[in-house]
């Protein structure tokens, strides 16, 4: 299994210091826009999911661009384990985003900039493992190249649908849209800390579910 | 002596073909070149072999242990005709990943390759030859001390000195008797200059499996005029190849009249006249 995470990493080695810039600038974003009020570096937590959703999509453009599956499959590893490695990678990537974000957010306050909350390092792990356990298993089995365009309407559905439901409630009666809004603002009043608990443990089964589809697509590919 | 690869009863269909191999042994310490037509099977083999695709029935098993075991593809080492790591990465970059591989990888062993072949251990596998490609491969694939060498069209596309040394290796490699090596190859020259034994695959059916020299020697080419072609049984007409003058016949050695013209039949020739026949 090093073997094939080896590889993996190696593949990111080639993307790391666009990656590690595109961070390093949205640190120094943070700098420009402080303000007497402190200012906030939380869209760096975008920049780590955009690059954590990046990596399975590198990793295997890089195997497809080879024929690496082939070979990968004739070395002394399980069909099994070369999937695990994979999302091992999605992992090590997502931890390393993170820490990235954790260590900007502490310059960042020592500077005298606004902490971020925990949700702000925790709702980029979970969106990533659920887009990364949605993404997988359809590169899996239709390969990079033949699965961008689901890969795309994975992302476009569910913004569509927020830009959708935003329309509504910008068109909805008032009375409508005070009832709905008094209902989201009853939402802010859950406890942050459990529903947090909660998307974790869920991301987790879902990406531990999403291992389990890809390898059962990988056993039966035909490489 | 024992086998490197034993096959039996494999079947594996694609719609309209349907590789179908009732019995092979590819016995240690030698090489067997497999040869055929594009399409022929050659690689569905090679792909069930090594349990790169789901075959429909059928056993195989590499040094006595069932391929679809993870320590059967401990002592292979596989060539493929392309290099199968990514364009972006050095020969330096192979060590690290396969040494995380097998277990018995040998830094000291592949350096000795990586020296021999003259090949830089910096250099991006984009900036590459072909030559350079396939050496790099053989290097990964020997390099963890395996039993059993599988190629698959591991010389094609590459010139002649390079393709002479890279058999060189393989007839290294041959020396020792636990070894054995499966080639794929086109090229026909390089079967007859190394292999021991010869498969001939057509239409997904092993036409024969013989070793090389018994081969060279059963069959010949028989070179006659229309009237002489005509004295001659059809039944004992293994493949012909006809002229405005008259025919080229491949026949079993001891069947061919007496009289007759007769020259050594090679591998080529072999394989030209039963795919011809078989295509009529």
């Amino acid at each position: 299994m090093k073997g094939i995470i080896t590889k993996d990493l190696l593949a990111l080695k080639q993307v790391a210091a666009t990656m590690s810039l595109l961070m390093v600038f949205y640190i120094f974003l943070g700098f420009m826009s402080m303000n007497e009020s402190g200012g906030s570096i939380s869209y760096l937590s975008i920049m780590a999911l955009v690059i954590n959703v990046m990596v399975p999509l590198s990793c295997a453009g890089y195997d497809e661009q080879c024929g690496w599956d082939q070979f990968g499959a004739s070395l002394p590893v399980s069909k099994n384990n070369i999937v695990a490695c994979r999302y091992i990678v999605n992992l090590i990537i997502i931890c390393f985003t993170s820490a990235v974000v954790f260590a900007g957010n502490m310059i960042f306050m020592a500077f005298g900039g606004n902490a971020s909350g925990l949700e702000a390092y925790i709702i980029p792990i979970v969106l990533s493992m659920l887009y990364i356990a949605l993404i997988n298993p359809i590169i899996y089995k239709f390969g990079v190249q033949k699965s961008r365009i689901l890969i795309i309407a994975a992302i476009l559905v569910p913004s569509m649908l927020i830009a959708a439901l935003g329309m509504l409630m910008s068109s909805a009666p008032e009375d409508k849209l005070s009832r709905l809004t008094d209902s989201l603002d009853s939402l802010t009043s859950i406890p942050v800390m459990p529903v947090l608990i909660v998307s974790v443990v869920t991301a987790a089964g879902l990406y531990v579910l999403s291992m389990l589809i890809s390898t059962r697509i990988f056993r039966n590919k035909e490489l | 002596m024992a086998n490197a690869i034993e096959i039996r009863n494999l079947v594996k269909s694609y719609g309209d073909f349907t590789l179908s191999i009732d019995s092979l042994d590819i016995p240690c310490g030698c090489i067997m070149g497999l040869v055929g037509s594009n399409g022929a099977g050659k690689s569905t083999m090679i792909k069930s072999v090594l349990d790169l695709i789901k075959t429909d029935s059928g056993d195989i098993s590499i040094n006595g242990i069932s391929n679809r075991s993870e320590g059967s593809r401990e002592d292979i080492g596989v060539v493929f005709d392309e290099i199968k790591f990514p364009q972006v990465f050095t020969a330096e970059d192979v060590r690290l990943i396969l040494r995380g591989a097998y277990k018995n990888w040998d830094d000291a062993l592949f350096d000795r390759y990586i020296a021999q072949f003259a090949l830089p251990t910096r250099k991006k596998i984009k900036e590459f030859s072909r030559g350079m490609k396939m050496k790099l491969s053989l290097a990964a694939a020997l390099a963890h001390h395996p039993k059993l060498l599988i190629l698959d069209e591991a010389t094609s596309g590459i010139d002649p000195v390079v393709r002479d040394e890279i058999l060189d290796i393989f007839l290294e490699f041959i020396q020792d008797e636990q070894h054995a090596i499966l080639a794929s190859s086109h090229i026909i020259s390089d079967i007859e200059k190394a292999a021991d034994y010869v498969t001939f695959i057509n239409n997904g059916r092993i036409v024969f499996c013989e070793e090389k020299d018994v081969l060279m020697e059963k069959y010949r080419i028989v070179k006659c005029g229309n009237d002489e072609l005509a004295s001659v049984n059809p039944d004992d007409i293994v493949g012909k190849r006809t002229n405005t003058f008259g025919a080229e016949l491949l026949m079993l050695s001891d069947r061919v009249p007496e009289g007759f013209m007769t020259a050594k039949a090679g591998i080529e020739d072999i394989m030209l006249m039963i795919i011809r026949d078989e295509g009529r």
